[in-house]
Parts: C-alpha cells; sequence; structure tokens
C-alpha cells in the first residue's frame, strides 16, 4: 500500500464496519420500531459514511449518503414516522451502499437501478414540510481542500535529501516507492549516491548504503511532499530544500543546507564510531529534517545553525496522534508474514532439541546445560505462538451476523417464517479461516432455509409452531472449532435419498447403506433431491462444493438428519490454516504428514481383521466395522514400504461420515507442523494437502486425506 | 541573496545529473543471467532470478510427478519446487556436480527452481542484436525460446520464462 492510498484504505476499512452497523442497527429497528436509541445510531452511522466519503473525494456516495441521512434526521426528529416499509428501503439502500464501496475498490460497479428506486422512495418519505433543500445548502457534501491550497502555489524548485537509515531495507520499506511517489509531483531528477558503500566483503545485501539527492520541480506545496515522506521520517534523514522561494529567511535556508551537506559528510565518516558511542549527531537540523527515535532527545540542534523551523512542529503533532490510539490496524499478510517467522521459529525449536540430545550423546553435563536452556527457551517460542495465533483470531460473529438479513430477506420473500438462533458468536477463530467459512455457512443456511423449513400451514399441521427456527452453534472442543447449522424442519428421508443415489448411479440398488453412509451421499458432485430448480438452492452443485471449501480448510463435514424434526450440519475446523496438528508417518523410505483432525485411531491390525471382498478389495475388521483399506504407498507410487497390513501400521481415517484405513510404516510422532502451501509455486499435487518442514530440514508432505480416499 | 547562491547549487546538481547520467548510458539493453546446458548457451532475464544455489544434500522427491519435477527443496523455510531443465527439453541427463547450479527463477511471487549445467556470467543485451528463434535449429523445443543473440561473440539463446512457466505449461505439468 502507498502512503496516498492510505486515507482511502482507512475509509474503506471503516465503511464495512459502518456498513455492518447499519444492517444490524436497522434490523433491531425492524422489530422495535420507536426505538430512539437505535434510529440515532443509524443516523450516527450514517453521518460518519457521508463525511469520510467526502473526506477521500467519493462525493457520489456522499451525496447519496447525505440524501439518506437528511431522512434520518427527519425521523430522529420525529417529523417522519417510523414504518416497516421504510426500514426495508433503508435496507435497500444500505445495500446500494455496499455496491458504491465495491465500485470503489474498483470490483463492480455501483447498482443503478437500486441507486434511483431507493432515492425515489426515500423523496416519497420525507416531509415536504421540513426543509431538505435548505439542509442540502447548509450541508453540502464536504469538499476536499487540498485542490484550493495547490492552485494557488506556482512552481517550485526543491533540493531533497534522502538518507535512510541502514536498517531501511529490513524493516519492509523499499526507496523506490517513495521516488514515484514524489515523481507524481513534479519533474524529478535522482542522483544515487554510492560513496558509503562498503567494500565487496563487508557488503551486507539487506542494508542500504546508498544515499539520494533529488532535484524537484513542483506545482505542489512543501506540505505535499512532507506528506509523502511522513511515514518515513521516523530514524531516517530526510532533507527538502525549497531553493527558489523568495523568502526573507533564504539565505539561512540555502547557508543552513550548505551546512548540513557538510555536516552529513563529516557524519558519514564518523558514523560507524559514532553508533558505537551512542554519541549525539554533530548534524544539523534544519528545515525540516526530523530524527526520531532516541537519538531525537539526545541530540540538541547545533548552535551554529538558526533555522526557520515552520515545517517540523506539524510533523510532530501528527506523529504524536499515532502514538495516542490503543489498537491498529495491521494489513493481514503483515500477520501472516510473522506467523510465517514464527512458525520457522517453532521449527527450528525443534531442531534445536534434537541437536541438544545429540550434544548430552558426547558431553553429559555440556548436554544437560543445553538441554536446560533449550526447554527454557521451548516455553517462551510455545507462548510466542499462542500469543501471535490470538492476534489473528476473530470472533465468529462477525460472520454470523449478517445471516440474520440472509434469513430475514429470504422469510419476507418466500412467505416462511424464520427465526434465527446464534449461539456462541463469541467463539474465535482465525481470520481467513472465518472468511473462508462464510461462503459455505450462506450456503448451509439458504439449504436449511429453503429445503428445511417448511411454510407456515405445513408446520402448523405437523403440529409444529409456524415459525422455523435454524440454530446457528460454534464452540471450541478439543482444539478445534465445532460449527453446526440445525434446523427443525422437515429433515431428509434416508429412502429418498437411497433411491435419488440409484437413479444417479451413485450407488445401486442391492447396496446396504448405513443411514450415515446415505447421508454422505449428498456430498456427492451433482447430487439433488428437489426436482425444481429455486433461486436460492437446489440446484445440485451444493454440497460437494461446500464440502470441498470445508476441506480446503483443513475441515471436516457431517450432515445428521431425522424425518419431520430437521437437518444437522456439522463442521470441524482447525484454529488456524498456518498451523495444525499432524501425525508424522513413514512410507518406504519418506516422511508424511497426517492432519490429524482427520485421524481417529492407529492399530497393528491382527490377521483375523484382514479380510478380501471380491467387491470392495480389502477391509479391516475394527470391532465389528468393516472398513477398506488403503494402500498409501500404492496411492503415492513409493518403493521400499511395507506392503503387508499386519507388520505395518494402519491409521484410521475420517473425512465426512467415511473411514478408511491407511496403510503405513509406521508412526514417527505428532505433533503441531506449520503448513507451507505448494500452490504458492507452480506445482499442485492430487492427494498432497501441502508440505512441512521437519526439525532436520527435510521436507514432508501433508496428506490430502479426502483426495487420497476419493481417487 | 542570494540568488545566485541558489543558482550555483542548482547547477552543481544539473552538473552531477550529467555525469550520472553518462555513466548509465554505457549500460543499456536487457542485463541477462547465462547458462549452460549440454554444449548450449542460454540466457535469462536477470530480474527473473531470485538467486542461484549449489544442488542441496536433500531433494524431497514428490510423489506421482513427471521424471523433470525432481522434487522440493527447503529454501530457508520456503518450499519449492525444482525442475531438471535438461529433462525438461528432453535432453539427457546430466550428472549433478559442483558446478550444477539451480537457478531459483521468481514469476509473480511463485518461485521455482532450475538446475542447469553450470552459471557461465552476467551480460547486457542490447534488444536490436536479438534474432527470432525461427531463424535457429537447437536440440530443445523453440516453443520456449524468445530468440537468439549474439553477445561477445557467443551465442545465447534467450530462454522465455513466463512461457516456459505458463499456466497452460503447468497444467500439463500436473497431468
Amino acid at each position: 500500500m502507498t502512503p496516498d492510498q492510505l486515507p482511502l484504505e482507512e475509509f474503506l476499512e471503516e465503511a464495512d464496519d459502518l456498513i455492518q452497523e447499519l444492517e444490524s442497527s436497522l434490523l433491531e429497528l425492524e422489530s422495535n420500531l420507536e426505538d430512539r436509541s437505535i434510529i440515532d445510531r443509524i443516523f450516527r452511522a450514517m453521518h460518519t459514511l457521508k463525511g469520510g466519503a467526502g473526506m477521500v473525494m467519493q462525493n457520489e456516495l456522499s451525496e447519496y449518503a447525505h440524501h439518506l441521512e437528511s431522512l434520518l434526521d427527519q425521523i430522529r426528529k420525529g417529523v417522519v414516522g417510523c414504518t416497516i416499509e421504510l426500514v426495508s428501503t433503508l435496507l435497500k439502500a444500505n445495500d446500494c451502499i455496499i455496491s458504491f464501496i465495491k465500485k470503489i475498490r474498483g470490483e463492480g460497479e455501483v447498482d443503478e437501478d437500486l441507486k434511483q428506486t431507493t432515492l425515489k422512495e426515500l423523496k416519497s418519505y420525507s416531509n415536504p414540510q421540513s426543509e431538505p433543500v435548505v439542509e442540502e445548502k447548509k450541508e453540502p457534501p464536504p469538499q476536499p481542500e487540498k485542490p484550493v491550497k495547490t492552485q494557488k502555489s506556482q512552481k517550485q524548485t526543491f533540493l531533497i535529501t534522502l538518507r535512510f537509515q541502514e536498517e531501511f531495507l529490513k524493516l519492509g520499506s523499499d526507496p523506490l516507492l517513495v521516488f514515484s511517489q514524489l515523481s507524481e509531483l513534479g519533474e524529478m531528477s535522482v542522483i544515487p549516491h554510492l560513496s558509503e558503500m562498503p567494500d565487496y566483503q563487508a557488503d551486507d545485501p539487506e542494508k542500504l548504503y546508498m544515499w539520494w539527492s533529488i532535484k524537484l520541480s513542483t506545482e505542489h506545496g512543501l506540505e505535499d511532499i512532507e506528506n509523502v515522506l511522513i511515514f518515513f521520517q521516523e530514524g531516517n534523514q530526510l532533507n527538502i530544500q525549497s531553493i527558489d522561494t523568495p523568502d526573507e529567511g533564504q539565505t539561512q535556508v540555502v547557508k543552513a543546507h550548505e551546512q548540513m551537506i557538510r555536516d552529513a559528510e563529516a557524519s558519514d565518516d564518523a558514523s560507524t564510531e559514532e553508533e558505537q558511542n551512542q554519541k549525539p549527531k554533530p548534524s544539523a537540523e534544519p528545515t525540516i529534517e526530523e530524527e526520531k527515535g532516541e537519538q531525537q532527545n539526545q541530540s540538541p540542534p547545533s548552535p551554529q545553525t538558526p533555522v526557520p523551523d515552520k515545517a517540523p512542529k506539524k510533523v510532530d503533532e501528527k506523529l504524536e496522534e499515532v502514538q495516542v490510539v490503543q489498537s491498529i490496524r495491521v494489513q493481514v499478510d503483515k500477520l501472516d508474514k510473522l506467523q510465517n517467522l514464527v512458525g520457522e521459529t517453532v521449527i527450528n525449536q525443534a531442531r534445536l532439541m534434537r541437536l541438544s540430545e545429540e550434544i548430552a550423546a558426547i558431553d553429559e553435563n555440556l548436554g544437560e546445560m543445553v538441554l536446560q536452556f533449550v526447554e527454557d527457551n521451548e516455553t517462551s517460542v510455545r507462548e510466542l505462538q499462542d500469543q501471535i495465533q490470538q492476534v489473528r483470531m476473530i470472533e465468529m460473529g462477525s460472520i454470523f451476523t449478517p445471516m440474520k438479513r440472509i434469513v430475514r430477506d429470504f422469510a419476507v420473500k418466500n412467505d416462511k417464517k424464520i427465526n434465527l438462533d446464534i449461539h456462541g458468536a463469541d467463539t474465535e477463530l482465525d481470520k481467513t479461516v472465518t472468511e473462508q467459512l462464510h461462503g459455505p455457512l450462506v450456503h448451509l443456511i439458504r439449504n436449511a432455509m429453503d429445503h428445511g423449513i417448511e411454510k407456515p400451514q405445513e408446520r402448523e399441521k405437523n403440529g409444529k409452531e409456524s415459525a422455523g427456527t435454524i440454530t446457528l452453534r460454534a464452540s471450541h472442543q478439543e482444539g478445534f472449532v465445532i460449527v453446526e447449522i440445525e434446523d427443525d424442519g422437515k429433515g431428509m428421508d434416508p429412502q429418498k435419498i437411497f433411491e435419488a443415489g440409484v437413479r444417479k448411479g451413485l450407488v445401486s440398488e442391492g447396496d446396504q447403506l448405513t443411514d450415515m453412509e446415505i447421508f454422505q451421499l449428498i456430498f456427492q458432485p451433482g447430487f439433488t433431491t428437489t426436482t425444481e430448480v429455486t433461486s436460492t438452492s437446489g440446484r445440485g452443485v451444493g454440497m460437494d462444493s461446500v464440502k470441498k471449501q470445508i476441506e480446503s480448510l483443513l475441515g471436516n463435514i457431517e450432515m445428521q438428519s431425522q424425518v419431520n424434526q430437521g437437518t444437522m450440519v456439522r463442521l470441524k475446523l482447525p484454529l488456524t490454516l498456518a498451523i495444525i496438528e499432524g501425525m508424522i508417518v513413514k512410507v518406504g523410505l519418506q516422511v508424511f504428514t497426517l492432519p490429524l483432525l482427520s485421524v481417529v485411531e492407529a492399530l497393528k491390525p491382527l490377521e483375523r481383521q484382514v479380510k478380501h471382498m471380491k467387491r470392495s478389495g480389502e477391509l479391516i475388521d475394527i470391532r465389528g466395522e468393516f472398513i477398506p483399506l488403503i494402500r498409501l504407498h500404492q496411492k503415492l507410487q513409493l518403493e521400499d514400504a511395507i506392503e503387508d497390513p499386519k507388520e505395518g501400521l494402519v491409521v484410521v481415517v475420517q473425512q465426512g461420515n467415511q473411514k478408511h484405513c491407511l496403510l503405513v510404516d509406521e508412526i514417527i510422532d505428532q505433533r503441531p507442523v506449520v503448513i507451507k502451501n505448494l500452490e504458492d509455486h507452480f506445482i499442485q499435487v492430487p492427494g498432497l494437502a501441502g508440505a512441512t518442514i521437519m526439525g532436520d530440514g527435510s521436507i514432508s508432505f501433508i496428506l490430502d486425506v479426502s483426495s487420497l480416499v476419493n481417487s | 541573496m542570494d540568488a545566485s547562491q541558489a543558482n550555483s547549487m542548482l547547477n552543481s546538481f544539473d552538473e552531477e545529473m550529467e555525469d550520472f547520467e553518462l555513466e548509465v548510458s554505457h549500460r543499456e539493453g536487457t542485463q541477462l543471467i547465462t547458462f549452460i546446458l549440454g554444449s548450449e548457451k542460454y540466457g535469462l532475464k536477470i530480474l527473473k532470478v531470485r538467486e542461484l544455489i549449489s544442488y542441496p544434500e536433500v531433494m524431497t522427491r514428490i510423489p506421482g510427478m513427471p521424471d523433470f519435477i525432481v522434487g522440493m527443496i527447503n529454501l530457508r523455510g520456503l518450499v519449492i519446487p525444482v525442475i531438471d531443465l535438461r529433462l525438461r527439453f528432453g535432453m539427457d541427463i546430466g550428472e549433478y556436480d559442483k558446478y550444477t547450479v539451480i537457478i531459483i527463477v521468481q514469476v509473480e511471487n511463485k518461485m521455482i527452481g532450475m538446475i542447469v549445467d553450470s552459471v557461465a556470467d552476467v551480460v547486457y543485451l542490447e534488444d536490436e542484436k536479438t534474432q527470432a528463434s525461427t531463424d535457429i535449429s537447437t536440440n530443445i523445443d523453440t516453443q520456449f525460446i524468445q530468440g537468439v543473440a549474439n553477445i561477445r561473440d557467443d551465442m545465447v539463446i534467450l530462454l522465455d520464462v513466463d512461457h516456459l512457466l505458463s499456466e497452460q505449461e503447468l497444467v500439463q505439468l500436473n497431468n
């Protein structure tokens, strides 16, 4: 993100929050039409949105929000009465705002039809007696002030010196970014200075040794240049020198500049020594030079340079503002990087542990000491891992709450009465997992509303309450997150599903399936029992895609249903995508990782447990349950593996309602592993969900149980 | 004043700028890294190259992949696939020795390692010196070749990495 996109990006993030608040407040208002506090809340959110849109020059949105705000103001003052229809219009208007935001993000267009209809409807509500016209004059969409300023100023030349700290690149900053920003302001020429480059041998490729002088001819003022540099003030030496402003202090300015160059040169030579001694720099602080960090307190402005200082104060103020903030927005990819690094640390910790055991074998005393240290370190590393994970966790309420609107709209449109009960909205889950859960969740709820919940008359006939209930439940269990979507609708008849399965050719008539296995058919591609296709669901592409998405999150999906009682879908998800609990197994010469989430048990089968069936191939009899055997070495085409199940081990894995036995040579370990995506780098391998790095630096592939057993 | 002082500052800047531009003008064209495969020299845009490493101790084979995908390596925590360019181009398999180099190529954040016999040099290629690939005969499939250039009296075959690593190629690669 470039600095000048920051305000817009900030606005968009804020807008997302506001839209969500508007929506939940509107839904609340719908059942409490007279509640002033809700109306106030809606008004405030709309006002903030309008103002924000104006600030980032989104005038179309600002204007639209203004109309809404005016109407809300009238409702607030009691001039206009609040009705169900009005709330409906406001909800539609909120959708329209969403389309505005999408457009600003470059992801779509403004829904013009919706905009026109809502505007028309808004007009019909607003009281002609009150003064929308006056209002508009009184409060035009805020015009940004910047252009006015820049028009006033004429073309000026600035000499800019950029000396970033050596750690600049390590901090993730990029000088090129600064240049591209500056070049947008006007005509620019840059001279790179290599004088500080160290010897070839001493060169640290991660350090920045170059500095630059820049000549910039621009119509923009000093302030705009400062704005580009504001994010780099800390720890760097940045100088901006205005050259041809006829100004009283100019002689001083120029002198200061020359002095500055001399000082800078002097301080260069001494810089190494200086850093070691933590001696205050003898450099001057002319114009806007800013030195933040420790040195700021220590270095007094040098006495021989009287400095006209109007700019630095402003910069200071801005920086201080930032420091007051108690929570910060962080880009998710920064967290991803951080989490990856922590992952590396976890791996290295495992490596250290091995190493210290080796040391102990050679020198017991030394080994003991090292081991002690490594164990201490382990505690910190675990803590670090937990903490970073905590940071990434968000409450599931963020995806549960929008479901209210979906349920409401559906119920209104389809003459059904549906309540949505939400439990455990404060259950926390990794942000990425939570976001990717949204699609499947919408799908499952639509299914429940469309195929599950009956029309009120039908419900009454069956002795149920006329309003159906969908329950959305989230909870933590055994280190996983369980999400349940349950309805009290008509349920599914296993017999009918079986028949549909036969029609689709998924099973044959004579097959004996348990109810569990029958429900599993629903997850097969192209499966559907409904004959008619509705706009909401029933195209038969549903559940298999839900299953795929859940499995891509390394989760598991199960379904239970009883006729006339309802249906429940249960999702089991890992807390995070970055680190999973893994079972490390050996097959032939290679080591693989199985997600523990799919593992039920592991055992060494006895002779009598191994059965051969003509149709189903090899089965393992585990306490009366016959589970098909998959030889991993065959699936993965590996040599030198154990081929007799009695000599190796079978790991029982479960995907959905299905179980399989995987034949492996041995189980090596069970521990958290850091997932590395394979698709990141060109290659997708069927049967592999990713890779992880072992304690000795070697790579172990994480097996994708679902695609392994289905291929 | 001091208009003159300001002017002298500007002048000295401009002079310095001229020197700098003169210096830069000597290095025009595209920078290539050249490497050897069999008896031929190949060139690759240096901006595509992330780093060069020698053949590692541990190479993890990927089950069910064609021969030319040699396996995956752990590059400081990144798991990266490695292909053998000799095998990719249908040449005989070479021996991996101390000259063997894996060129880590980066295209749009994705990385892949390419095993080559050895790395030769870094050179500048002036655009007009390139010939179309149809004019030449070489051992490898011309679809991965952008053209041929004569650089310091050496024939260098220019490799089209983007195409080599294109979606279509990789789909085939995955099948």
